[in-house]
């Protein structure tokens, strides 16, 4: 009986994890399935077999060797319908297309007429091996994302192999590229300190594809890695909507950090645009009290955290009465001046234009606003240091395709506007008092001091020689802990003196054209072009008159165009050849020796970057697919962040001051890059894949004084690294069960440790440059993500949990002595658990409440060690120095200053004399000193409602 | 317990409790605690604090301060400060500043409206020694030769004083407000007589101001203003003046001589001073002796006559010089604003006078106390106390009803 059914039903092999190069070969808002149909009897193909999609009225027919292609579908779940005269017709239904993906149908058509019910063949999400798959990559979809512990993508993304705190595969922050529906867009003015610099809320998105090794010559500027962002479309056949409420201001105040987090999404049909019309739109609001929670909070130093010669001055402070309240006079579980609020709104909108055409429009706006907290203005009542960030991304893509027996073609064009806005000043206390807010969350901007001046014209600027209104000198030190002891120390008047902002405007455009067969060939070219407008404006000494910013604007631009043929020898085996040529500019004129006037201005020119790439993937003979390899290699090049074109007066940290001279005429960043993986599938519930890796980049851009050659500090690509290791990554499927985890082990070595590394030793030997581990070198990296019930698809079950756990080794804390040792281990584990309520009579909506865990065994992970110390705790002589700031003459402050603070004045007699403020120095100093930010995140518990309808 | 019903309770519980917090707050040092014991000490500065006087909403006490915030090295700085305690600042603006850290003035006197300040400037001093340079062995006294003498005799010191009137809210230079100049006598170079080929030989009359100027750091010209705002009484030492801020003339008190610290009465009819009573006099003659390579040079030649102080009796005038009484021993008179009590000092400690019943009483907790001054409303008395070092800080006591 079984065998009969099987016999005469429609076998079914479904294929659906895409095939080599299938993320950067197939258009991203689109997607294509692919199939051969053959006599169920015979098993002869059957050529010109009717295979019709019924809503999109799209059909083709198979060719000769029965094979057949339909592409440029829109995402989706589809009926699709196939038919022969004289045999009997097939009705698949809920066939899954995503984008960017291929489903692979093998079908078999029996003359014999028997009645069957139509099968739902479905797209298998979550592949176990990919066999077709020549690069390494990790998906994560956004059922996934929908139900994991985290609160933008980025930290989702953290949790794939080889991406360790924005690193991927041990390269610099700003080595990867970001693509958005097929778009690339690299936020190129500062990508390496900020990543893309725009963020998609975790429920906007249909999936993340993170690939890092072997990716495209569709994507440039990446060295290594490229994240690809699938956002959702909205339902074409009924509206489905969602609001989720996250909250952890319910909780007592040594559990708060104070977070709110309002989520809503809602998609459906737009049939008054055109029939097939879709709309998506997605809107994230987060109020933050304290934007970086920590794990320990506002803190101090501990005796045990510091030498022993401070360890004796803090057990004194706190061991004598008269001073015991200088020792950690302010903590708190939240850092009291990190208050801030962030804003993802999305929205799509798919717009069939005919059988063959599709339009899709899609906008991103993003706000993330924020106090910074800075331990010298810690006590300032009024000013604090503040950050916002906006970007605003606007896209169109148009699919065309044309479909013939055996093959199809595709056009696709996409254009894309961005803007990034980045601004650093001094929040202006009394707007952010007046402002209103809901849960933190504020409606209105952030205002800094001086916004309106700063965006004046510089020569207006310059001419006026005045102070951007509203700075201070920094000063004071009434009204904290320490009175007069905490001058110089800490700045309770006046203002931070950064004022900066930077503007980037892209205005991109790709034309991409494809030619495919039924066979699994694939030929695909194409060419962009990017266009920026930059300005960035950085003034270090706001509150002083006449202090000259340094700004500059210009337009640089990026042309490039690829070529890429994937062959398919066999149906496991397919060869991968592409190659791409990019160019760009900066747009810049520049003397490149800015201390020699005589030095003639120089127009930088194009510069050319040729990147060759080939791979190769299939299963191994004899193994029935279960056991399959890939190797690939590639030339990568990139052009340099942007920024290293300017004079650099601010650090990439923000709060540090470094100085380095802009190089407009920087070539292309460029490396090479060898993998080879092996995967093998243990049981059908498991598999497993490992993959080792080495990559080689040189040209890299530094600013290190080790390279004398050019005018001091200035920037330069002369610095290589290279990095290599072994990445182990299992899946596992079992019922109400998923898992997914992997270790990489890697060494990551360069010459410098990056763009502002500010040794001025020369490392060379023998002539050579040596290349010591980076300070992002993290050896040993574990991530595990496991869903249960019904956050792991589980229908059945109203319960639902999806665990995140991530390890990682430490950084190397000297690089040049390998015998000093690490920073430990760091772990965080992340708990989201659900439960589903059913339907409550007031809607007809499910409802689930959500229990919401950060770091949940309260792990204290220290991410940061100071350098000089290889601890937490300062240089004893910087504390204890303190105390010799006070000169010999020092008059004693009176009761009756404004300098005078009674908890200064250690004995009371209302005079504080130099021996009483020579310890209360030591005791400021040492508060400075606190450790608050070099650990991680903080325990949190959150509980939060779902309403779906 | 049903899923939907542990929903709904969940939807209460979350509604109920979010937003209840707030970001947490910056660092609050602890408040001062106002005063809570009928006497404080109210300035606590190493340097000296003198002269303290009311505001006219009796909520501030200005007094001069011996170095200030910013002004460390400033001998004489015009402060204000709440009466209960807190922050101290400058008086009058733009008159004292780091440019000017010198600039020494003291004696404030708020105008009953409350509007003005008058104050002495203190412009001349003389120097300790009398040639301008440590001579290292003196010859004084005829006909006794007494040398080597390591202790110079002690030398007038006031010169110039500039009586200064300004509005509190004035912020134009110090030269724009109305002023006198007051010289004072007792230290002259007569350039008839050149013994040694010397230039001149100095007259010195140590006159009995001179004495508690120098040994007290007594502030004997005082001003003090008239109820109507409009004069000013002072004295140059060896009489009270009246200067009449309205017509801008000066005229001396009669029957005031050694009349010192004037204090005019609420009413306006009597002014409280202290005369320096002269106990007796002694003059000498000295040649003050530098080494030279010829062994030891005349540098000066000083002729002093010496007035010893008898009793410093504290005395009632009225402001055209009639019916001067003397009330008893005592100094640097107040009056309280009743008009019927005058606060005083005799020796180390405040006095208070009750002048209808002719009562006298010590006021309890200002022991080492001295220029004394009730506030408008009659409740409190600042005065300045000496520490230890013989400085002196500012203290209030609360007057009993």
């Amino acid at each position: 009986m079984m065998k009969t059914q099987l016999r005469t039903a429609f076998i079914i092999l479904l294929v659906t994890a895409p095939l080599y190069r299938a993320a950067n070969l197939d258009a991203q808002t689109t997607g294509t399935i692919i199939g051969r149909v053959v006599d169920a009897e015979s098993g002869q193909p059957l050529a010109d077999v009717e295979v019709t999609i019924e809503r999109l009225a799209r059909f083709t027919v198979s060719s000769e060797e029965g094979r057949f292609v339909l592409a440029g579908i829109p995402t989706g779940r589809y009926t699709v319908r196939v038919q022969l005269l004289s045999y009997r017709s097939l009705t698949l239904e809920r066939v899954e297309v995503r984008a960017g993906r291929r489903t692979t149908l093998t079908l078999e058509l029996n003359a014999t007429a028997i009645g069957v019910e139509p099968l739902v063949v479905e797209a298998e999400r979550f592949a176990l091996i990919e066999p077709e798959v020549g690069e390494s990559r990790q998906i994560i979809l956004g059922r996934e994302l929908r139900e994991l512990p985290v609160d933008i993508t980025q930290r989702a993304i953290e949790l794939t192999p080889g991406v360790t705190d924005g690193h991927f595969r041990g390269g610099r922050i700003g080595q990867e590229t970001y693509v958005v529906d097929g778009l690339a867009v690299k936020n190129q003015l500062e990508g390496s300190s900020q990543g893309l610099g725009l963020e998609f809320s975790p429920t906007a998105l249909e999936e993340i594809e993170v690939i890092t090794g072997g990716f495209g010559v569709e994507y440039g500027s990446a060295l290594s890695g490229v994240v690809n962002y699938r956002t959702r479309r909205g339902d074409p056949e009924e509206w489905r909507a969602r609001a989720r409420l996250l909250t952890d201001r319910w909780a007592p105040e040594d559990l708060e950090r104070g977070f709110a987090e309002l989520s809503a999404s809602a998609g459906g049909p737009v049939s008054f645009i055109g029939s097939g019309s879709t709309l998506f739109v997605d809107i994230l609001l987060q109020g933050l009290l304290d934007a970086d929670p920590r794990s320990k909070g506002l803190t101090c130093l501990r005796s045990d955290q510091v030498a022993p010669e401070l360890a004796a001055e803090i057990e004194a402070l706190s061991g004598d009465p008269s001073t015991a309240h200088l020792y950690c006079p302010f903590t708190s579980t939240m850092i009291p001046t990190q208050r801030g609020d962030r804003l993802i709104g999305f929205l799509r909108l798919d717009r069939p234009l005919s059988r063959h055409a599709n339009l899709t429009a899609s906008l991103l706006r993003n706000r993330f606003q924020r106090q910074l907290y800075t331990p010298e203005f810690k006590y300032n009542p009024r000013f604090q240091l503040g950050q916002r960030l906006g970007g605003t991304l606007a896209s169109l893509s148009f699919d065309w395709s044309k479909d013939a027996p055996g093959r199809a073609y595709q056009l696709t064009a996409r254009a894309a506007a961005m803007r990034l806005d980045r601004e650093l000043g001094v929040v202006d206390a009394d707007a952010l008092d007046d402002r209103f807010d809901i849960f933190g969350f504020g409606f209105g901007g952030l205002e800094l001091l001086g916004r309106d001046f700063v965006r004046q014209p510089i020569n207006e600027q310059i001419r006026s020689g005045r102070a951007v209104p509203g700075y201070i000198e920094p000063g004071g030190s009434t009204g904290s802990p320490f009175g007069p002891g905490a001058e110089g120390i800490f700045f309770t008047e006046g203002t931070p003196g950064i004022a900066n902002w930077n503007r980037s405007d892209l205005l991109a455009g790709d034309l991409v054209g494809a030619l495919l067969s039924a066979q699994g060939h694939i030929l695909r070219a194409g060419a962009s072009g990017r266009f920026y407008r930059v300005e960035s404006y950085q003034r270090a000494f706001s509150y002083l008159p006449g202090s000259i910013p340094v700004f500059a604007r210009f337009y640089p631009a990026i042309v490039a165009g690829f070529a890429e043929a994937r062959i398919a020898t066999t149906e496991t085996f397919t060869a991968t050849a592409g190659v791409r040529v990019e160019s760009f500019r900066s747009g810049l004129s520049f003397s490149p020796d800015r201390a020699d006037f005589l030095t003639p201005t120089v127009d930088t020119d194009w510069k050319l970057a040729v990147t060759p790439r080939v791979g190769f993937a299939g299963a191994f003979r004899n193994t029935a697919g279960e056991t399959a390899f890939r190797f690939n290699f590639a030339r990568v090049a990139q052009p340099p962040d942007f920024r290293f074109f300017l004079d650099t007066t601010i650090g990439d940290s923000l709060r540090t001051d470094i100085r380095r001279q802009g190089n407009p005429d920087l070539s292309f960043e460029k490396g090479r890059a060898f993998e080879f993986g092996v995967s093998h599938l243990v049981g059908p519930s498991f598999g497993v894949s490992i993959t080792a890796f080495r990559k080689e980049l040189t040209r890299l851009v530094t600013g290190s004084l080790r390279f004398s050659n050019l005018a001091p500090g200035q920037f330069s690509t002369g610095d290589e690294a290279t990095v290599k290791g072994i990445e182990l990554s299992v899946r596992g499927r079992w019922s109400g069960l998923q898992l997914r985890g992997g270790y990489t082990l890697q060494e990551a070595t360069g010459i410098t440790s990056g763009p502002f590394d500010e040794s001025e030793e020369s490392v060379e030997s023998g002539g050579q440059f040596v290349e010591f581990p980076l300070p992002f070198d993290r050896r040993h990296a574990i991530d595990l993500i496991a869903l249960a019930g019904s956050a792991a698809g589980s229908q059945d079950s109203r319960w639902g949990a999806a665990l995140t756990a991530s390890g990682r080794s430490g950084f190397p804390l000297d690089r040049e002595d390998e015998t000093i040792t690490r920073l430990p281990w760091t772990w965080l584990f992340g708990l989201r658990a659900s439960l589903q309520l059913g339907s409550p009579r007031i809607c007809g909506c499910r409802v689930r409440v959500l229990a919401d865990g950060r770091n949940l065994i309260g792990r204290d992970n220290v991410l940061a060690l100071r350098r000089d110390t290889g601890g937490l705790g300062p240089l004893p002589e910087d504390v204890l120095g303190a105390a010799d700031d006070v000169p010999l003459a020092a008059a004693p402050i009176p009761q009756e200053s404004s300098r005078y603070d009674q908890l200064a004045d250690l004995n009371g007699d209302g005079l504080i004399v130099r021996s009483e403020l020579q310890r209360v120095r030591v005791a400021a100093a040492l508060d400075r000193n606190d450790p608050s930010l070099f650990f991680g995140e903080a325990f949190q518990i959150r509980l939060g409602l779902e309403v779906g309808f | 317990m049903s899923p939907s019903r542990l929903g709904r309770l969940a939807l209460i519980a979350l509604a109920g409790t979010i937003g209840c917090s707030d970001a947490p707050a910056p660092f609050v040092p602890p408040p001062r605690e106002p005063p809570s014991e009928p006497a404080w000490q109210l300035t606590f500065n190493p340097g000296d604090d003198r002269t303290p006087t009311w505001t006219r909403g009796s909520d501030r006490v200005i007094y001069s301060a011996e170095g200030f915030d910013g002004l460390p090295d400033a001998p004489g700085v015009l402060a204000s400060i709440p009466f209960q305690g807190g922050v101290a600042e400058q008086a009058l603006i733009n008159v004292q500043k780091e440019a000017s850290p010198t600039r020494w003035l003291t004696t404030p006197s708020v105008t009953p409206d409350g509007a003005r300040l008058a104050f002495a400037h203190i412009i001349f001093r003389f120097e300790a020694e009398l040639c301008g340079i440590s001579p290292t062995a003196l010859d004084c006294g005829e006909p006794v030769l007494r040398q080597p003498v390591l202790e110079p005799l002690p030398r007038p010191r006031l010169g110039t004083v500039a009586l200064r009137v300004r509005r509190f809210d004035t912020t134009g230079p110090l030269s724009q407000d109305p002023s006198i100049e007051v010289a004072f006598e007792g230290r002259v170079l007569d350039g008839t007589q050149h013994p040694f080929g010397l230039p001149g030989v100095w007259l010195i009359d140590y006159h009995p101001f001179h004495q508690v100027n120098v040994e007290e750091g007594t502030l004997v010209f005082r001003p003090h203003w008239s109820p109507d705002g409009e004069r000013i009484a002072f004295s140059d030492g060896l009489r009270l003046l009246v200067w009449n801020t309205a017509q801008g003339t000066v005229a001396p008190i009669p029957g005031t001589s050694d009349g010192t610290s004037p204090a005019w009465s609420p009413d306006g009819e009597s002014i409280a001073f202290t005369r320096l009573e002269r106990a007796g006099s002694s003059t000498s003659m000295c040649t003050h002796l530098v080494p030279s390579r010829d062994g030891l040079t005349p540098a000066c030649v000083e002729q002093r006559t010496t007035y010893t102080i008898g009793r410093r009796i504290l005395s009632l005038v009225r402001p055209d010089g009639s019916g001067v009484i003397e009330v008893g021993e005592g100094e640097e008179p107040a009056w309280a604003p009743d008009g019927k009590t005058i606060f005083y000092r005799d020796r180390d400690q405040i006095w208070q006078l009750n002048i209808e019943s002719g009562a006298v009483n010590p006021v309890p907790r200002t022991e080492s106390g001295r220029e004394p001054a009730v506030s408008p409303d009659g409740r409190h008395l600042a005065f300045a106390k000496r520490t230890s070092s013989g400085k002196h800080d500012i203290w209030i006591v609360l007057l009993e009803p």
